[in-house]
């Protein structure tokens, strides 16, 4: 048995797995922050946005050290432009350890209550017999994100300092803030193989997030209402009076805000690479690179096409590395495209192409890694919606498997471009250009309603 | 034969404890003085949690076996946490504490209560037995419901402060004070497995570990 809760948010139904312990949840259906210390469930923090898909879903299961796990929480982690996750496991005759990931190793960790002991101006600390070595000066750590349930009262935005002392394949982390005890907390090298054998939850609202289809009630995006602009031009059409000059001044300030931007943010030639990634399968990793980056800072674009699907998402998760210093800045896009036909008739959505920019990229030598995960989606309204079955799942050899569909695979290409310009400042750069010229406009407006006069 | 009913509801209230001058009925909640069998209170209805220790759970600890007898449940705005009280063989209690998924084992010690001052501020130090402590949580604490017998009547809207001290080498003391007077507890962690318990409870969807599940017998 485990406690039951709704989101008094989103009203989604949250199962609290550690009832009695746990003090904070995080809503894995619309992340707000909520209050299950008491009785009554409060939110403390309202969001509504998706729950993040994560390399380990939240409620897996397995086996470290002996003991079984479960991942109940979830919490991502920056420090000085790097970010990482950590899962708080949990079982409750084993009470809670960690496990990290960062930059795709795992390591185990477990909070200490015999304390190690610093000593030589914090280049060392003994525990258990045994002396850790200071690596680096202490950091600051902020979370940024949180998910599933917690023992305290978490909130993103929580900032520690952090000092590592490593020895061998080991290391203690101690961790500090005003106003708190300091926490000890001693981590070792799990192997990816042990976590890629934990037990994903089944269910769809628990292992994969709604795709993004709209309802059919919705308007359609390429059914959008006029903009500024084409009203513009639609005013300047119908009246056919000077301000067709105007036009064709708004065109060149566009052209010129366009070359602009151009000149500014442009800078070497694009890096292509490929890769593949099977639908329902593994997450493909995928390497882009070398990027030279020359400017002090600039954009870096990543445009992806991928060949042809329907009813298929593929979510892109990059890590833009720096070769030398192997500081990285994550990112994350999804390609999706669906198409059917309900009572409206025939829709699509989507495309089979993305673009992702990062800002602020200092200059140096880059390598852009990916990583791809392919899903299926089924229109359950769809006539020729077929409920998805189980892979074999007596593990019979022979028949099941032969019948098996081969498996489908999408084909993706990157290029990643140094520059490319922010469609945002173009337009602002545009709109303020045009500013004048509304104006004069508008008091040319006035007058006329003045003097009755007409330019025709 | 003495009288072991509720005298609210007439439910069986067993003796766990020969010394507990306290019980309170696992039925409706109400607080029983033992002599007499009185009734003097109601105990709030305790909330559910996943803990692997229950009434009636065995074990070792200080070279002699133990049974829990009783448990208090305290929470303050941050959590909450469960003390089960510790009958030995030889005659003492202990308390097991478990918080956060860890465990203490404490000692009460009113040699050390006795040496307490009237105000105890956070960074206030006492020494226990060569070990340095630090006060570093003051919090007020309210009980959220108890089981058992227990040695202190367990009212719902019972309020008290807790002073919570540390040692850098993981010793704790606890201390507890009310209307009525102050007790220091002094702990150690522990690790389930280092009591050798026996009886745990089953949690549903849980398998219980081999080295729990063998042992106490």
């Amino acid at each position: 048995m485990s406690r039951a809760i709704l989101c008094p948010s989103c009203g989604g139904s949250i199962e609290v797995k550690a009832a009695g312990y746990t003090v904070t949840v995080a809503c894995r259906h619309c992340g707000s922050v909520l209050d299950v210390a008491n009785p009554d469930v409060a939110v403390i923090k309202e969001y509504h946005e998706k729950a993040a898909k994560l390399p380990l879903p939240l409620g897996s299961r397995g086996t470290l050290f002996g003991t079984q796990w479960e991942a109940i929480g979830f919490l991502e982690r920056q420090a000085g432009g790097y970010a990482w996750g950590e899962y708080l496991l949990f079982n409750p005759y084993a009470g809670y350890r960690w496990l990290v990931h960062s930059d795709g190793q795992w390591q185990f960790g477990t909070m200490l209550t015999d304390l190690p002991r610093e000593t030589g101006g914090w280049g060392e600390a003994g525990w258990r017999g045994e002396v850790y070595r200071g690596e680096d000066e202490p950091v600051t750590i902020a979370t940024t994100r949180v998910i599933g349930e917690f023992y305290w009262r978490v909130q993103a935005g929580e900032m520690w300092v952090a000092r590592s002392y490593e020895r061998g394949g080991a290391s203690l982390s101690r961790e500090w803030r005003e106003g708190e005890e300091v926490q000890w907390t001693h981590l070792v090298g799990v192997p990816g193989r042990l976590i890629d054998a934990f037990v994903r939850p089944q269910g769809p609202d628990l292992a994969r997030p709604e795709p993004a289809r709209p309802r059919p009630d919705e308007p359609r995006m390429d059914e959008h209402k006029p903009g500024f602009f084409s009203r513009l031009w639609q005013d300047g059409a119908d009246r056919r009076t000077s301000l067709w000059d105007m036009a064709k001044l708004l065109l060149v300030t566009i052209f010129a805000a366009f070359f602009l931007l151009s000149a500014l943010t442009s800078g070497g030639d694009g890096v292509r690479g490929e890769g593949q990634v099977t639908i329902d399968g593994p997450t493909a990793r995928i390497t882009v690179g070398p990027i030279h980056l020359a400017r002090a800072h600039q954009f870096v674009t990543v445009k992806v096409a991928a060949s042809d699907f329907t009813n298929r998402w593929v979510d892109l998760d990059y890590l833009l590395v720096n070769r030398a210093t192997q500081a990285t800045i994550p990112a994350s896009a999804t390609i999706e495209y669906y198409a059917g036909r309900d009572s409206d008739g025939d829709w699509s959505e989507g495309s089979h192409h993305t673009s992702t920019r990062f800002s602020q990229v200092p200059a140096g030598d880059y390598d852009l890694l990916v990583e791809a995960e392919a899903k299926r989606w089924n229109d359950p309204r769809a006539s020729n919606y077929t409920p998805p079955m189980p892979d074999n799942p007596w593990g019979i050899g022979g028949v099941a498997n032969a019948a098996a569909p081969e498996a489908e695979v999408i084909s993706l290409g990157f290029l990643v471009e140094p520059g490319g310009f922010p469609l945002g400042f173009w337009w602002l750069i545009v709109a303020l250009a045009a500013v004048p010229l509304v104006v004069f406009y508008a008091y040319r407006a006035s007058k006329t309603a003045v003097y009755g006069e007409h330019s025709r | 034969m003495a009288n072991n009913t509720c005298p609210q509801c007439g439910a069986p209230v067993p003796m766990r404890s020969g010394g507990m001058p306290y019980a309170v009925c696992g039925y409706c909640q109400t607080v029983i003085a033992r002599e007499g069998m009185r009734d003097i209170g109601k105990a709030a209805l305790l909330p559910y949690d996943i803990s692997p220790i229950q009434l009636g759970t065995g074990g070792a600890v200080d070279g002699a076996r133990f049974t829990v007898v009783g448990r208090v449940r305290w929470g303050w705005a941050d959590g909450a946490w469960n003390e089960w009280l510790l009958q030995l063989s030889d005659g003492t209690t202990r308390w097991l504490g478990e918080a956060m998924g860890q465990f203490q084992i404490l000692a009460e010690r009113e040699d050390v209560a006795a040496r307490l001052p009237a105000d105890i501020a956070l960074g206030f130090t006492l020494d226990v037995d060569g070990q340095s402590l630090t006060a570093t949580d003051i919090k007020t604490v309210t009980c959220l419901g108890a089981e058992g017998d227990l040695p202190f009547p367990t009212p719902a809207d019972w309020q008290v402060e807790s002073v919570d001290f540390r040692s850098p080498t993981g010793a704790a003391l606890s201390v507890q004070r009310d209307k009525v007077g102050v007790s220091a507890y002094v702990g150690r962690y522990v690790e389930l497995p280092e009591l050798r318990p026996s009886r745990l409870r089953a949690v549903e969807d849980w398998v219980m570990p081999d080295n729990l599940a063998e042992t106490g017998r």
